[in-house]
């Protein structure tokens, strides 16, 4: 029974007491049962500090220094409450999060909805995620449109954000109301793409070696010389060496050099079977980026889906979720530990 | 793109809130918060060190430059924890010779000023804010009055703004105050019944006193020391006459020291009037008072006296005093001294507060023994110094006197001669006089002519010495300020001194001679006595009193004095008694018995208070009118209800306008739904926009289409 057991079961139960107190929604209206409230330490100071003045207040028998104690007292307990009705304004919603790769952080939507209420909820939003002390900031006052809230992306995956803490000072700072919030909404992250260089394999090769436990066959390389074409935005995943780098050091702008090959290629990707899983789905996602960008008509053979050749920037999108949702494996969970 | 990022500021992480780096520019918590450090460091200077001041200077001018953007740069942690360092050491060794308070000042000011050189984080701010706060609450205890209660009151306000602004930065300072203003408001009722309900303690522990300087009279009277007072718009006492009207400006004779010793340059207490303010000689002598006007004028007077900090023991009351006594429950510690007038038997280092009976226009008499008599006729030593030196000590004044007591054989004779004298040779009568270093009877007499109360009141003292009578000279307050009916305020500027003249017959007689020379000083007050205007508190630039003649300002002072005689009167002094009296009072107009009732009334009205706040905190103040309200109801409910299965974001759903709405529910919706919230469309497009109906009706059919609309949703 060691500490660190201890306390691991202490923040499972936290969280299974959480889920059944705030259980988790698409958009959450503050209430009574999803706000927590607690002085700050500086309310803590702030109180004792009333109590010091009262009884230096008594000890030099200045009735003015009494009331002020008295007035900063009442106001200790008026701000609870104005601390809580602020908070209780508030009506949060998370929009639809865009994809990201692994080890990139992901833009969150955070809609800060039109009060249910007259009246909007003000002052400074702290928003933090889950055990993760890292917090931002919105001002809710001059707030428009969706804050976006970053969240490092860690794994690959569909998954849910974890809960979401916002927190608030307003007025004064005597009291924090906060909650956690679980939204629903999902976050994909596609794997973090690896240089690779993957065939792309026609669909009869693929069916003849559908069962078997090693891809074989000639592949179609990816990397014939072609002719250079022109100069393109450069994106995520695309490979160092195409990057125009003298271009980039008169203008600044990162931008790639884009060859073309005679004719279109056509064929499968599939999942290297010879290799860490993980891994070969990051190379997978290279290649899907290549693939798109080289104008290839490429489908996704994965041992769960299979997604039929295809070039647009919807298919990319398809193929690159697909490879997210893949199920992370034993051997995974492996490595990340 | 870049831009918008940064601008924004949510895209900054920060580990942990309080210690998040704050912008110094523009930022108006930082500036509120250094104004309201300088405020509070200038109420209190005469307290403060001047090095510890110059750090404070040094630090709101980098503040200030730090708002304005001038400067970038607050100073290296390590530069301040040295700085911190020396001075903590500093401040140390130097405490030694400070009161406990003074030392607590310093320390306050001297941590808030290198804290504001570095502040830049939550934490920061908060430290300066109890420090600040707390130097506001000392200041509250040094200057006990009425106009620094408002002026702390405000700084209290300022602080509470300061953190308003922090917490929420975006919003305006106006807003900030607003919202501060209203919580003070909430706070307020709340903050009455808890000191109802608060029982009255008595000091837990005794404590040191806050000042050491004494202000005011003292027991030494140099001629140009009344001069300096009278320079002084300082409130020296408040007085409400609770029996017979306020005395006629002219007798409003405050005694509050009698000095008895004359070295040929100032007046000063004898041993003997020293050991008359011993609490046990006083019991001794029985108080005896003679008749010498008609008895119209005589009457007797009772007040309450407000009297404001000053160090000594001194207190101040009309004419014959035959009873004085504290308004606090602990043993009197008044006495009425052989000489006639009251003595606290304790420094008043705080404002303290008395109640006295007064007989006016009677003499003090009692038969004088023979070492007061010697005492009474007191003249320079002539032993100490050199013997032609003494033959000249005042020399003109003595042949003069000498001339004069030959042809003026009685007292009554020897004074009018001297008043007479005064008068034919044009004294003037002067805030500003000339410094008469050596032999200051004879220059004041014979060379300079000019002089203030003081210099009047020794120069005939001496005369009537040298002559024979018994003589000694008072110092105290003369005339007062009429508030209102019952109310006076004494300032420093009312400082006078006059003599007092024994006969057998008549006891000791008043005699001022400032009264012949500037008749309007002692009917009207010093204002109206100067023949030049200038030397009207020439040093109190901010004072009112000394703009009176402008418009407006008049009856600014005089509000502000009427608010100090009431704070005084009621507020400030209101202790126990008082407290237990209010309560009854209030139990009897509620016709409660058992105070326990009272108490818990107390707190379920501080409950209700509450709760009030709450509720009405949570009322939806109704800002759209029915048909609106409803269709956003039904609007709602379709968006909850299919939210789930749509790919648009609920607030891009929330901002389409009634006809996408319902297309985009026809994607999404059950064909019943679909049509109801079709027919709940046409009817608000038809009222809100072609203008038909009228709201309330509107506002029905569409209420009746949301009760079918959650039917067919469910």
């Amino acid at each position: 029974m060691s500490v660190a057991y201890l306390q691991q079961l202490l923040s499972v139960r936290q969280e299974k007491w959480l889920n059944r107190r705030i259980p988790e929604a698409v958009r959450y209206q503050l209430d009574n049962q999803s706000i927590f409230i607690l002085p700050t330490k500086f309310g803590y100071v702030f109180l004792l500090f009333s109590v010091i003045l009262f009884v230096f207040g008594t000890n030099y028998q200045s009735q003015s220094l009494i009331m002020l104690s008295v007035v900063l007292i009442a106001l200790f307990i008026v701000h609870m409450f104005a601390s809580f009705l602020n908070f209780t304004r508030l009506y949060v919603s998370v929009g639809h999060i865009q994809p990201v790769y692994a080890g990139t952080t992901a833009a969150i939507p955070l809609h800060i909805l039109p009060s249910q209420t007259a009246r909007p909820t003000r002052g400074t939003l702290w928003v933090s995620f889950w055990k993760i002390k890292r917090y931002q900031s919105i001002e809710l006052d001059t707030l428009e449109g969706p804050a976006n809230i970053r969240y490092f992306a860690e794994n690959r995956g569909v998954s849910q954000l974890p809960r979401m803490t916002l927190q608030c000072d307003y007025p004064l700072g005597l009291f924090r109301c906060w909650t956690h919030l679980q939204f629903t909404q999902p976050l994909t992250v596609y794997p973090q793409p690896i240089v690779a260089n993957l065939p792309l394999e026609s669909a009869n090769k693929l069916s003849q070696v559908k069962n078997s436990t090693h891809i074989q066959g000639k592949s179609l390389s990816l990397n014939q010389p072609d002719d250079f074409d022109s100069l393109v935005t450069f994106q995520h995943g695309d490979p160092m060496h195409s990057i125009a780098w003298k271009h980039l050091a008169k203008t600044g702008n990162m931008l790639r050099k884009r060859f073309v090959g005679t004719s279109p290629q056509q064929g499968y990707l599939s999942l290297p079977m010879h290799s860490n899983v993980e891994k070969g789905l990051s190379q997978l996602a290279y290649q899907i980026n290549q693939c798109h960008n080289k104008h290839a008509i490429y489908g996704l053979y994965l041992p769960t889906q299979t997604i039929v050749p295809n070039h647009s920037e919807a298919h990319k999108q398809a193929c690159l979720a697909a490879l997210a949702a893949y199920p992370i494996t034993r051997q995974a969970f492996r490595d990340g530990q | 793109m870049d831009n918008r990022f940064t601008s924004r500021r949510h895209s900054i992480f920060a580990d942990s809130i309080a210690g998040k780096p704050r912008s110094a520019a523009h930022n108006n918590s930082f500036l509120a918060l250094t104004m309201a450090f300088c405020l509070v460091t200038c109420s209190l200077y005469s307290h403060v060190t001047m090095w510890i001041l110059l750090i404070g200077f040094v630090a709101v001018i980098i503040r200030f430059l730090l708002y304005l953007g001038l400067y970038q740069h607050i100073p290296g942690t390590r530069i301040i924890n040295i700085l911190g360092i020396i001075s903590g050491v500093l401040l140390v060794v130097m405490s030694r010779n400070m009161t406990m308070l003074s030392a607590m000042i310093n320390l306050l000011i001297m941590a808030s000023a290198l804290k504001i050189m570095v502040l830049h984080t939550q934490k920061d701010l908060l430290f300066i804010f109890i420090s600040v706060l707390f130097l506001a609450a000392l200041g509250l205890i040094i200057h006990d009055e009425f106009l620094f209660t408002l002026f702390y009151s405000g700084l209290v306000v300022v602080l509470l703004i300061t953190l308003a602004t922090h917490f929420a930065p975006s919003r305006s300072v106006s807003q900030s105050l607003t919202k501060t203003l209203q919580l003070l408001a909430q706070a307020f009722p709340i903050a009455l019944i808890m000191y109802l309900l608060l029982p009255h303690f008595s000091p837990f522990w005794q404590v040191p006193s806050p000042n050491q300087e004494t202000t005011g009279l003292t027991d030494v009277v140099k001629p140009g020391h009344i001069a300096d007072l009278a320079q002084s718009a300082e409130l020296a006492m408040i007085v409400r006459f609770t029996e017979g009207p306020i005395p006629k400006f002219h007798q409003r004779y405050w005694r509050a020291i009698v000095i008895d010793q004359f070295d040929g340059e100032s007046w000063s207490q004898s041993q003997l009037q020293r050991a008359y303010q011993q609490p046990l000689l006083a019991i001794t002598h029985p108080q005896q008072h003679v008749i010498s006007q008609p008895y119209d004028n005589i009457h007797l007077t009772q007040y309450k006296s407000v009297l404001m900090a000053n160090q000594t023991q001194y207190v101040p009351t009309l004419d014959a005093i035959i009873d004085i006594k504290g308004n606090s429950h602990t043993p009197n510690p008044y006495i009425i001294t052989a000489s006639n007038h009251a003595f606290n038997s304790q420094p008043q280092v705080f404002t303290t507060d008395y109640s006295a009976i007064s007989i006016l226009n009677v003499n003090h008499q009692r038969e004088l023994t023979q070492l007061e008599t010697e005492q009474y006729l007191q003249l320079p030593p002539r032993s100490q110094k050199l013997d032609y030196q003494i033959a000249h000590q005042n020399p003109r004044t003595q042949d003069w006197v000498t001339e004069l007591t030959k042809q003026n054989t009685t007292l009554k004779q020897l004074i009018t001669a001297f008043n007479q004298f005064i008068l034919s040779e044009q004294f003037t009568y002067t805030l500003q006089p000339p410094l008469m270093p050596e032999n200051m009877v004879d220059q004041f007499l014979f060379t300079y002519q000019t002089g203030f109360c003081s210099h009047y009141a020794a120069a005939m003292g001496y005369v009537l010495r040298l002559a024979g009578y018994p003589t000694r000279l008072v110092a105290g307050y003369q005339g007062g300020e009429q508030v209102n009916d019952s109310t006076l305020m004494i300032y420093q500027y009312d400082a006078h001194a006059w003599l007092e003249v024994y006969s057998a017959d008549l006891g000791w007689q008043r005699l001022d001679p400032t009264a012949v020379i500037a008749p309007q000083r002692i009917s009207d007050g010093l204002a109206h006595a100067l023949s030049n205007k200038d030397e009207y508190l020439a040093e109190e630039s901010f004072s009112l009193a000394k703009y009176t003649h402008l418009p407006g300002i008049a009856q600014l002072h005089r509000l502000l004095q009427q608010g100090s005689a009431v704070w005084h009167g009621s507020f400030r002094t209101f202790d126990n008694e008082d407290k237990q009296d209010l309560i009854k009072t209030l139990m009897q107009q509620l016709n409660i018995e058992h105070p326990a009732w009272f108490g818990i009334l107390g707190l379920s009205l501080i409950g209700s208070c509450l709760a009030g706040y709450f509720i009405y905190g949570r009322t939806d103040i109704a800002v759209h009118p029915d048909h609106i309200k409803w269709y956003l109801q039904c609007r709602q409910l379709c968006v909850s209800r299919y939210i789930q299965t749509s790919a648009e974001t609920d607030s891009d759903i929330q901002h389409y306008p009634p006809q996408k709405f319902v297309d985009w529910l026809t994607l999404h919706g059950t064909s019943s739904v679909v049509a109801e919230m079709h027919q709940i469309t046409t009817w608000f497009i038809q009222h809100e926009y072609r203008a038909t109906g009228d709201n309330h009706l509107t506002g029905k059919q569409i209420k009746a289409g949301y009760k079918r609309l959650k039917r067919l949703a469910k």
